[in-house]
């Protein structure tokens, strides 16, 4: 059933679900939502298991197409989200007629929207998920029409079609309290867990890592995040190809660093400072280039319990 | 030496060894595939690479110390077992791939040969008559990076990566070598083509590649390569520099 049309996919659009997991060892990348308390929430809203797929919006500008009367979840970036040209807020649920347009202007708080739907967008799962991963060639509602379209963006003239036949939940409409809706403008003050090759750097490489300010280069994508700043003089230019955690901050021999993100390779060969808390790298996806960022030092044990509680909240 | 250090809040390494060392590669395989079949259910990822062994687990299933005391159990058992012979036998198993090595499939044979002051025929006879061992599989899917070269061929990689290579491209980098399973850029001597296909997301397992396995190149005619279902690749000279 076809319960979305893609008028345009605006600057990129993807389907993502919760991510591939279990094929690292042969060498293929997890995918998932930048933005996974974002994602988290818009399946919340309706009532959806968390590995239901969505579409994730990034950097506006997309037109979607109602073929019949839906309900929908919109949660994440402000995107300038209108119905028939009629502003409306995120956060919440949506009702959609047959024949409304909805519409994405330019980001204005944030970078990536969530649009959730009842039990998902249909697409063939690959080794357990539909999440798209471009570079692999996996993933995405493409591959339904034909092989060569895996690993696609979601693309103008797409027909995104339902899992579930009960797409209208009349009865619903939530949205999340505000003191759970995240702030996505400002500098940013990532949590750094030090792991991997951390002992081997020197006191003042240690040092000027947490007292730099950096700017998050225009240059970042859904591998990796890299930072300009003062240089972080790494202890050694390489180690030997180990795996590599969400989150991990590698020191290449520039300097700068580089945050590994949800379609981050499986393995890697830079030294390693430790790795960014989880639920920091959400806020992280959402910020602009140019955005201030800094590291403080979080224990692993702290950083875990706030990881525990997110996954029970969200029942991960 | 084994060693098991948190990483994030969700993934610990094992580190086995300090140094690349082929036999060290097939343990960490074997010892990877034991602990992926033991405790499935809280590990999300067992990734094996070189020395190491990444595990992201499931952090409501389990925790870095709960995780790290049963893992050190299993490593011991995995040493400790009479079966230790039997499983190394069962890794220690050879596949062995069919490579068009020319200069139409391998446009790098003459840097290469060039290289070390060797014939073209030298390089491809010293590259199919060594028994590699799969080390790591990453940078792509079912990419499987093969040691150790022969040092009387092996070649660093070229100053400038090609923006696209063909899939089956065999390559070499240093003391490594390996056979692109996708068309993707890359920075490899090119040396060959295997016209064997080596990644199917639809079939189980996906790549016939797994830490530890024994692979060989087996040189063949044009025909051959045609006859395998090999395709020669156009773009050899646009694709070089852009």
């Amino acid at each position: 059933m076809v319960a979305l049309e893609v008028l345009d996919p605006g600057m990129m659009t993807q389907l993502q679900d919760t991510g591939r997991t279990g094929v690292g060892y042969q060498g293929l990348a997890q995918g998932g939502p930048m933005d996974l308390q974002a994602y988290c929430w818009a399946n919340y809203l309706l009532g959806n298991r968390m590995f239901c797929s969505q579409l994730e919006i990034t950097g506006g500008q997309a037109r979607f197409l109602a073929h019949q009367a839906i309900t929908l979840a919109l949660t994440g970036a402000d995107l300038g989200a209108r119905v028939n040209g009629q502003p409306v807020e995120g956060w919440r649920t949506l009702h959609l007629n047959k024949g409304d347009t909805l519409s994405f202007q330019f980001p204005r708080k944030g970078l990536r929207a969530y649009l959730a739907i009842p039990g998902g967008f249909a697409a063939p799962a690959v080794f357990g998920s539909v999440a798209t991963v471009v570079r692999d060639g996996i993933g995405g509602v493409g591959a339904r029409v034909a092989k060569e379209d895996s690993g696609c963006l979601i693309k103008q003239g797409d027909s995104l079609e339902t899992v579930s036949k009960e797409v209208v939940k009349p009865g619903i409409n939530r949205m999340v309290p505000a003191r759970y809706i995240p702030e996505y403008a400002g500098p940013l003050s990532l949590n750094l867990m030090e792991s991997y090759q951390a002992r081997a750097f020197s006191a003042q490489s240690r040092k000027s890592l947490y007292l730099t300010q950096f700017t998050l280069s225009p240059n970042s994508d859904r591998m990796g995040y890299r930072l300009a700043g003062a240089k972080i003089t790494p202890p050694f230019s390489g180690v030997i190809s180990e795996g590599i955690a969400l989150g991990a901050v590698q020191i290449p021999e520039n300097g700068q660093p580089i945050i590994l993100m949800r379609d981050h390779q499986t393995l890697g060969g830079y030294p390693k400072f430790g790795c960014v808390a989880q639920l920091d790298l959400n806020r992280l996806a959402q910020a602009m280039p140019g955005t201030p960022i800094r590291f403080q030092p979080i224990s692993l044990q702290a950083a875990g319990q706030k990881l525990k509680s997110f996954y029970s909240f969200f029942n991960l | 030496m084994m060693d098991i250090q948190p990483v994030s809040e969700t993934a610990l390494i094992i580190r086995l060894g300090d140094h690349i060392d082929t036999q060290l590669a097939v343990k960490t395989g074997s010892m990877a595939d034991h602990i992926r079949n033991s405790c499935s259910s809280e590990l999300i990822e067992v990734i094996p690479s070189y020395t190491t062994i990444y595990i992201q687990y499931h952090p409501l299933k389990t925790d870095f110390f709960a995780l790290k005391s049963r893992l050190q159990g299993l490593v011991d058992a995995f040493f400790l077992s009479d079966d230790k012979d039997d499983r190394a036998r069962e890794v220690s198993k050879t596949i062995t791939l069919p490579v068009y090595y020319s200069l139409e499939t391998g446009p790098d044979l003459p840097e290469v040969a060039q290289f070390h002051n060797r014939t073209v025929a030298d390089v491809i006879q010293i590259h199919s008559q060594s028994t590699y061992v799969v080390c790591a599989i990453g940078f792509s899917p079912g990419f499987a990076f093969l040691g150790s070269v022969d040092s009387a061929i092996a070649t660093p990689r070229k100053s400038e990566p090609r923006k696209m290579l063909p899939a089956g491209s065999v390559g070499i980098a240093d003391q490594q070598t390996a056979v692109y399973p996708s068309d993707s850029p890359g920075g490899w001597q090119i040396i060959g083509n295997c016209p064997v296909s080596l990644i199917d997301f639809d079939k189980t397992p996906m790549s016939p590649f797994s830490v530890g396995l024994s692979v060989q190149f087996q040189p063949i005619s044009r025909d051959e390569f045609f006859a395998l279902g090999g395709t020669l690749w156009s773009h050899w000279k646009s694709w070089t520099r852009g």
